[in-house]
């Protein structure tokens, strides 16, 4: 059996469902990342995994142990809060040693486990200041230290990045999937970032208004999303709404604005549907070529390393294209025509 | 300019309150404490003239001292029933949202809605030997004598706690709002329960409250006046009854002017103890 195991967990407050029928397993030693827009009901399963939260119905499994009547105290869950939630009053240390004091651990081990944590999280000179005395970094360094004292046997992390400025946040994300790593603990992380939760996790859940939209890894999640808010809320997509018909023996779709896409779609898709296309797996061609689609740039965006071109078809749709910057190649210009062309196996076929 | 003008500002703003309590309140006070020094004869009145026999015949007579430490109990005693009744009374307000905790504010501002004298004769008609609360007990057999509750300081106790508990519990709901609550799942996760986070995260961070609110009740307590008059009269001698009866009754105006100053004196240490307290606490 699953180390973690939620089993049909749901939540409703009122009228509102703000879980439902939330069925996930994770393996000893896994990241995994909980993501979706604010109220799509994260936070509140890790509350309920935390035990904070009730479930109205459903079942949470901790390592063969029904988890689910237990009060937060007894579950041995490590909680890293979105503020930190350390006691203002108390010391690094103090802050550290409140969890071990309150499972009765005696004063030589818990020195010891103190000083190891510290030491974990690069902390150890900071022992005696107190949380208002430290940049956020180092605050949140000491709300993980907290929690990693008590070994506990699962890691919550409730949008831990949010209050940290970026190139912190960049930092924090390394060492906190380092530390996860080493320790080889089981974590389990809120956010709404989907960056942050391709780049740290060995999957992602992605939640859309309570219920799992789709469960993979990173890859696997932005290459083959299941549907439309899936691919739409992982990186960004261009989509053609339509249906699939048959056309001398070949599938194509055929878009509401005329427009026809050779679809790259099984036997069995036919219908209504919705096509997506990544923008970076479109190229510019000469605006007369063979099976391109004509157009014209409206708008070009700096991205950095790449340009964001948005170019309205002859036939009306907008359409999003990403293209990395080439040297001693000029960058397009907003006026230009131009021609669009993908290949068939880029595009996703999301059925309505 | 006007970086100046900046600077400025705040005594700008402050200026008329400035202007009144320097008018109303301290200049009366300079007075008082000039006559402080004064002496007074039966038949003469006033003598001008500076001398601290006021003071010393305050603090070196054995009754006078008496009543200062009677009086300071009693602040102890209203301030530490206070405490001890406001606080699961603030913690509640604090927890309870929109409508219900507009009408607990509501019941806990009531005391302070009427007048002193006619919430104190309320008091009388509940606390008389003939009063409600014992003929109900009469009545019900539990004693077969009146109980004491007034003319003593029990009575004056009930009905200095009732009207400075709201006093209390808004001081304490102020410093309990102001804990984050995410500090008291932080602290289930990591393992406490019930007593240990009140001991631990409640009260050390409820600290400021507790201290502000034990400042007012204790310095309502000593100056109160009319309560004690009322309900123990001449039975229970409090500061400021001795102030009232030699100023007002004996016309000794430098006597009962030198014993305002002890309390005064008296009051202010308690307070700049206490505040230092806090604020030493805050930048520790």
């Amino acid at each position: 059996m699953a180390y973690l195991a939620l089993r049909n967990l749901s939540k409703v407050y009122g009228t509102a469902t703000v879980v439902k029928d939330f069925d996930l397993s994770v393996e000893a030693g896994e990241f995994v990342a909980l993501l979706g827009p604010s109220g799509c009901g994260k936070t509140t399963t890790l509350r309920m995994i935390a035990g904070f939260v009730a479930p109205t119905k459903g079942e949470i499994w901790i390592k063969d142990t029904n988890v689910t009547p237990l009060p937060p105290h007894r579950r041995n869950v490590g909680l890293v809060f979105q503020n930190y939630a350390l006691f203002p009053h108390m010391t690094v240390r103090a802050n550290i040693e409140f969890g071990l004091k309150s499972h009765h651990v005696e004063a030589a081990p818990m020195n010891k486990s103190v000083g190891s944590v510290l030491e974990l999280v690069g902390l150890t000179p900071y022992a005696e200041r107190y949380p208002r005395e430290l940049s956020g970094g180092q605050q949140q360094r000491v709300a993980l230290a907290r929690v990693l004292a008590l070994k506990p046997d699962l890691l919550l992390f409730d949008e831990p990045l949010s209050n940290l400025d970026a190139k912190l946040r960049v930092q924090m994300r390394e060492e906190i999937r380092r530390l996860q790593r080493e320790l080889g603990v089981t974590a389990l992380f809120v956010t709404h970032d989907q960056e942050e939760a391709m780049t740290m996790a060995d999957r992602i859940v992605l939640l859309e208004r309570g219920r799992i939209a789709q469960v993979g890894t990173a890859e696997e999640i932005y290459d083959h999303p299941r549907t439309r808010f899936v691919a739409g809320f992982i990186g960004t997509a261009n989509f053609f709404e339509g249906s699939i018909v048959s056309v001398a023996g070949r599938k194509v779709f055929r878009c509401k604005s005329g427009l026809e896409i050779e679809a790259h779609a099984e036997s069995s898709d036919f219908g209504a549907g919705t096509i997506a296309v990544r923008p970076e797996k479109i190229e510019f061609v000469s605006p007369d070529a063979t099976h391109a689609q004509p157009g014209v740039i409206r708008q070009a965006t700096q991205l950095g390393a790449t340009m964001e071109y948005a170019v309205d078809l002859k036939l009306g749709d907008r359409v999003i294209v990403q293209e990395q910057k080439r040297p001693r190649v000029a960058l397009r210009r907003s006026g230009e025509q131009v021609g669009l062309t993908w290949q068939a196996a880029d595009t996703i076929f999301l059925r309505n | 300019m006007r970086e100046r003008g900046e600077a400025l500002k705040p005594w700008f703003l402050l200026g008329p309150n400035l202007v009144l309590i320097g008018l109303l309140m301290l200049g009366p006070l300079l007075l008082l404490a000039r006559i402080s020094f004064d002496a007074y004869e039966a038949g003469s009145g006033i003598i001008d003239t500076w001398q601290i026999s006021n003071y010393t015949k305050f603090l070196f007579d054995p009754f006078y001292r008496e009543v200062l430490w009677g009086t300071l109990l009693l602040g102890a005693e209203v301030t530490a029933l206070c405490l001890v009744l406001g606080f699961p009374l603030a913690y509640a307000l604090s927890r309870s949202r929109g409508l219900k905790r507009s009408l607990l504010y509501f019941c806990i501002l009531m005391p302070l809605l009427t007048s002193t004298v006619v919430r104190t004769f309320g008091w009388m008609i509940l606390l008389g030997n003939n009063g409600f609360i014992n003929r109900t007990l009469m009545a019900l057999h539990a004693i077969n004598r009146p109980l004491r509750l007034m003319y003593n300081t029990t009575g004056v106790i009930i009905a200095l706690v009732e009207v400075l508990l709201p006093f209390m519990v808004l001081a304490l709901d102020t410093a309990l709002l102001n804990i984050n609550p995410s500090l008291y799942e932080a602290a289930r996760n990591l393992g406490a329960r019930g007593t240990r986070i009140f001991l631990r995260i409640t009260l050390p961070l409820s600290l400021p409250g507790i201290i502000s609110g034990c400042v007012l009740v204790f310095t309502g307590a000593l100056s109160a006046f009319v309560t004690p008059t009322l309900i123990a009269g001449a039975r229970v001698k409090v500061m400021s009854t001795i102030i009232y009866q030699q100023a007002m009754a004996l016309l000794d105006w430098p006597f009962g002017a030198a014993v305002a100053f002890i309390m005064l004196a008296v009051i202010l240490i308690l307070m700049v103890a206490s505040l230092t307290l806090t604020e030493r606490r805050r930048t520790a």
